[in-house]
């Protein structure tokens, strides 16, 4: 089993309002921010195969993407969504527009091909993904994972000391 | 999202205009849209993004399941406070 920390340490130096900088506890940042994780968010042709053992040789021959990002494990979402302005810039294979529904009613989302790869796991989901406005929305993660991927995992989470783990 | 044209609109209208057939011909399956062109319907995601993939590399194209229901987006971002006190 491998297992990723996803939480954060007693001790934390934030910015705060002003720019000063701040010591929270770990528990108080896993309150505010979430349990969090980096992720690589990319597209990679070979992963879109019928064959398993195809898809297998092709994330062994990957190399992996530079630029790693914050993403939200969030047991409260369905399906994993990456953030609208990053699909642009990566240029995400643009798949479809699709209505979704939250508290907010309904808007339009666009959808993307692509894959979401969990660093400290080497796990990837990869397939459709909501393209959702975190970045407009001045939200600290670039990725949001939900319960699809979440499914084959073991979530562990302390909010007394700020700890987190996601094993798979 | 703004409110210029959509890269799929052609396509997406082209759904809409074929959506009754589909979801008589087709019900779950994936279907893809090349501009107005119906190209095939596959039973999973994967098989039919690696056909796209092949013919048209990264699109823009419409990839849909059929008769699929919206999705449902996360309460929690949503209402997450901007800053930290």
């Amino acid at each position: 089993m491998t297992i990723a920390d996803c939480g954060f340490p007693q001790f934390n130096p934030v910015v705060g309002l002003g720019g000063q900088v701040q010591v929270q506890t770990g528990q108080q940042v896993l309150l505010y921010k979430g349990p969090t994780t980096l992720v690589e968010v990319d597209f990679e042709a070979g992963l879109f195969h019928a064959d398993p053992a195809k898809v297998q040789a092709a994330i062994a021959a990957r190399t992996a993407a530079p630029q790693l990002v914050e993403a939200l494990i969030d047991t409260g979402a369905l399906e994993s969504c990456i953030d609208e302005d990053l699909a642009a810039t990566l240029q995400l294979p643009l798949i479809d527009q699709g209505e979704a529904s939250g508290v907010g009613g309904k808007e339009k989302f666009n959808v993307y091909l692509g894959h979401i790869r969990i660093v400290a796991l080497n796990y990837y989901q990869y397939g459709r993904f909501l393209g959702v406005k975190l970045q407009q929305g001045q939200q600290p993660h670039k990725a949001i994972l939900g319960r699809t991927l979440l499914q084959g995992m073991i979530l562990v989470y302390d909010g007394r000391t700020g700890m987190c783990t996601l094993a798979n | 999202m703004n409110s210029a044209i959509h890269p799929l609109e052609t396509e997406l209208r082209a759904f809409e205009t074929r959506k009754a057939d589909l979801e008589k011909t087709y019900p779950g399956k994936f279907v893809l849209f090349k501009g107005a062109d119906f190209i095939g319907a596959w039973d999973n995601i994967n098989a039919a993004a690696a056909e796209a993939i092949k013919l048209y590399g990264r699109g823009p194209y419409l990839i849909r399941q059929v008769g699929a229901p919206s999705p449902n987006l996360p309460a929690s971002v949503l209402f997450r406070q901007l800053e930290m006190s």
